[in-house]
């Protein structure tokens, strides 16, 4: 799955062919309460990372929240 | 099957589609029926879209996967009829349309009632005939 360990941190890759930033951005803002989240963009994947506790079930969510976000944006 | 793998932990299935066979919003909506059961990550491989599905409960992956290929065919099927039912679906969409149009609706209302005038005024017209007719009868016979 695009989704690796570091640490602490989990990286959730998601390929830029099937996600767009305003959605990840947007879900972002809705998950910052839960969890600190990053983004970064590298070649044709955003890389979001996320820390604390529970990252990664959080990280499987955020996916999925975005996925759900990109038939409305 | 050949298109659903399991990851080699066991714990998600890998589901890939060929793009020219399913388009990206049959992906997407076969993806959206699952949200609830399963975490979904979409990606790319040699041209193929990955599908990755790690159910939420207890539930075998494989079984996940082939259930995706299955909603796939669904949307595929449902988009394609779409595509065939469009112009008629255009048709009906501008009738209900027109029919909704107050002035469109006045303008008929209109000629009909003229039209009906007319017809009225045609009949009084043969009426009065009729009884001119009747008299000038009447007339003659008691002439006669």
């Amino acid at each position: 799955m695009m989704i690796e360990k570091k640490g602490d941190s989990i990286i959730l890759s998601l390929n830029k062919d099937f996600y767009n930033d305003t959605a990840i951005d947007s879900v972002m803002r809705n998950f910052a309460e839960v969890c600190e989240i990053e983004r970064e963009d590298s070649d044709g994947y955003y890389i979001v990372h996320l820390n604390g506790e529970g990252a990664e079930e959080i990280a499987l969510e955020f996916a999925n929240h975005v996925l759900a976000l990109m038939k409305v944006v | 099957m050949e298109n659903i793998k399991l990851s080699d932990d066991g714990n998600y299935a890998i589901v890939f589609v060929n793009p020219e066979v399913y388009s990206l919003p049959t992906i997407y909506s076969a993806a959206y029926v699952f949200l609830d059961r399963a975490y979904i990550v979409l990606d790319k491989e040699k041209e193929r879209v990955v599908v990755y599905l790690k159910p939420k409960e207890k539930e075998n992956p494989e079984k996940l996967g082939m259930e995706f290929h299955n909603e796939l065919l669904n949307y595929a099927n449902y988009s394609s009829r779409v595509k065939e039912n469009n112009e008629i679906t255009k048709m009906i969409v501008q009738r209900a349309l027109l029919s909704a149009d107050t002035t469109l609706a006045q303008d008929m209302e209109d000629k009909e009632i003229e039209e009906l005038i007319q017809e009225l005024e045609k009949e009084e017209d043969e009426n009065v005939k009729n009884i001119v007719k009747e008299l000038k009868d009447d007339d003659r016979k008691k002439g006669g």
